[in-house]
């Protein structure tokens, strides 16, 4: 039950490599963190684990079967996806967006039946959204869109979930929400895949780490142990800091902090 | 003074905790409301059924209206007399009038308008494009040239509408090799190929013009370009099969079609066969725009206007969409096909007043409904 990438390489057709022998694995109740600089590859290696890109190299396992060997809906049975944001041209309302979840699952030519919107309400109210199932989904906050956007991934009944960089564009408070609720569905036993640009994320929530640069995998592993100052620098190509902090009063928290230098204040805190 | 602002305060107190109270009770009333009708669906049926009532009316009310006006008593007693020929007839011409001139005209009007509509539905969906309408890909240009070229060839009625319908699926045929042979399965190249190929017959649709006598045949072919209803007879009635064609197929695909309008990437994450569905989806309407247009001639508007209307009274969802889409196209184009015929001596030609009429009403619906497109 592990979602295994050996070996991947993709190209656009006729353009340069994008991915180069790229290899890691999720298994259940893992979250794997993908960090890499903007044009790392990221996207497109969501691409290929989504099955829109079925032209790479390598192989893609998912419960040990090959991904290109599985049909569209039965590759959407497993693994489900959360993109950073969706435009609606037509004005569904947040239940109509959920329920699409329950697609992979219907007959080709049925639409949801009384057991699939159960499920997909249940969805809703797992990320706190049910006061807002009837409201067009342009009308809420960004915030609240990425929470419908996950819970049409779960009313999706996959093993596998992937957000791509599901903290852009969100508040402090929100991103902490969407942290948290992506952490307890890795606790019920969800594989989660996540891009993101912020190191200390990884570090609250993920078990493991893929650092990407020019399309091949710098390292894997740990966050505590890939997560470095120096890596992180090499990876950004500017000095970034590493600092552990400790925080709470009654239930004290420790956790790490990635701290980019500026060229300007070379020792920022010197004078303090 | 302190003792009525005290008493000031358990009032403002009191009806805070009340407020709260309420709120702790309505809230989950709301919510439970709302879970209720999330299970039952939607709840499209009623408002469905009103649309259907609408068509009839708008078909009754038109098979009244002419330049020879007929009673309702007597349209009904000429209908259940058609229905039921035991029963005895009203005189002659009006039974005459009623069933070989108004109830095929009404029905194509129904049939035609229905058929633009949902196709117009269908593209909107597909494409991710409110401005989408059933020409998009050329369909109606090739139709064009079709039927314009059968008459500069001087061939029968049957001819012109055989070539109309052929040459519109020839043009969407192209248009969608072009793309693909271009380029795997962009919606944006697909869009450029219609827009290519709609211009090709635009052109040959001008050579087959500036070849046309002037005296005959460039005001038929005009006509033609221009719409109507005037010609339609019950041996019109095989347009009804492509037509029910592309409606059964789309009807099946409904749930898919809500789901391709979320665009490329989130429909194939959901399991959707992009290539697939797509091809289907614009076959089905392309067959269903070109048997409407070769019945009609080219009748704009009704495919971009009338599925945002539908939308909004039954709302974006698809399978209550596509029957709204049909039930009120059918409504509209009867109704401006009865102004056509019955507003002036001469019958005005049926593409420029829904153009006339679409125009400004679409401009309104702009203005009300934005923010349901951005």
């Amino acid at each position: 039950m592990t979602l295994i990438v050996e070996g991947l390489e993709f190209a656009y057709p006729g353009g340069d490599r994008i991915l180069n022998r790229v290899s890691f694995r999720a298994g259940p109740g893992q979250t794997v963190a993908i960090l890499g600089p903007n044009g790392s590859g990221k996207t497109t290696l969501l691409r290929c684990l989504l099955g829109i890109h079925r032209s790479y190299r390598g192989t893609i396992t998912l419960d040990g079967k090959d991904l290109r060997a599985l049909s569209r809906s039965e590759v959407a049975r497993r693994i489900a996806y959360v993109p950073q944001t969706t435009t609606l041209v037509f004005p569904f309302t947040v239940f109509d967006v959920v329920l699409m979840g329950r697609t992979p699952h219907l007959n080709p030519l049925g639409t949801p039946s009384r057991g699939d919107r159960e499920l997909a309400w249940n969805a809703l109210e797992r990320v706190g959204l049910a006061h807002l199932a009837e409201r067009p989904l342009h009308q809420v906050s960004g915030g609240e869109r990425q929470l419908a956007l996950i819970a049409r991934a779960l009313a999706q009944q996959s093993s596998y979930l992937l957000l791509d960089e599901p903290t852009a564009n969100l508040d402090l408070g929100n991103q902490a929400r969407v942290l948290e609720i992506v952490a307890g569905l890795a606790r019920d036993g969800y594989g989660v895949v996540l891009t993101t640009h912020v190191p200390d994320h990884a570090f609250r929530v993920c078990t493991h780490v893929a650092l990407l640069k020019d399309g091949y995998i710098q390292a894997f592993g740990p966050p505590e142990d890939v997560l470095t100052s120096d890596r992180l620098s090499a990876l950004y190509s500017l000095p970034i800091y590493v600092a552990t902090v400790a925080v709470g009063v009654s239930r004290v928290q420790v956790t790490k902090v990635c701290i980019p230098l500026l060229r300007r204040e070379e020792e920022p805190w010197s004078s303090a | 003074m302190r003792g009525a602002g005290g008493r000031a305060n358990r009032v403002g107190s009191e009806t805070r905790y009340r407020v709260a109270l309420t709120g702790a009770i309505e809230q989950p009333l709301k919510d439970v409301a709302a879970r209720t009708r999330a299970q039952r669906g939607g709840s499209a049926g009623p408002r469905l059924l009103a649309l259907l009532v609408l068509l009839l009316a708008v078909g009754f009310v038109s098979l009244l209206i002419g330049r020879y006006p007929i009673s309702p008593v007597v349209v009904l007693r000429i209908l259940v007399s058609a229905l039921l020929p035991a029963t005895e007839a009203p005189p002659d011409t009006m039974t005459t009038v009623v069933l070989e001139v108004r109830v095929p005209r009404v029905a194509a009007g129904a049939i035609v308008g229905g058929a633009l509509a949902v196709s117009g539905a269908a593209y909107q969906s597909l494409f991710k494009n409110p401005l989408a309408s059933p020409g998009l890909l050329g369909v109606t240009s090739g139709a064009g040239f079709g039927a314009a070229l059968a008459l500069l060839l001087g061939l029968p009625w049957v001819a012109v509408q055989t070539s109309a319908f052929t040459f519109g699926l020839l043009a969407v045929a192209g248009a969608y090799l072009a793309a693909r042979s271009l380029g795997s399965g962009s919606l944006v190249l697909l869009i450029l190929a219609g827009v290519v190929i709609s211009a090709f017959f635009q052109a040959l649709i001008s050579i087959t013009q500036y070849l046309a006598d002037p005296l005959t045949t460039l005001p038929a072919i005009t006509f033609w370009l221009m719409g109507g209803l005037g010609k339609a007879t019950v041996r019109d009635l095989p347009v009804v099969v492509p037509v029910a064609v592309g409606l059964v197929v789309l009807a099946a695909l409904r749930w898919r079609l809500n789901v391709l309008s979320l665009g490329d990437e989130e429909a194939t994450a959901l399991g959707i066969d992009l290539v697939r569905t797509r091809l289907v989806v614009v076959a089905c309407a392309t067959l269903m725009t070109a048997a409407a247009v070769s019945l009609s001639g080219i009748i704009g508007w009704v495919g971009l206007v009338v599925p945002h209307l539908a939308r909004a009274v039954v709302g974006p969802n698809a399978p209550a969409l596509l029957p709204a889409s049909f039930l009120l196209g059918g409504s509209f184009l009867i109704a401006i096909d009865t102004i056509a015929r019955s507003a002036t001596s001469a019958e005005i030609p049926l593409g420029i007043l829904t153009a006339l009429i679409g125009a400004p009403f679409f401009i309104a619906l702009l203005a009300r409904a934005r923010q349901g497109w951005v």
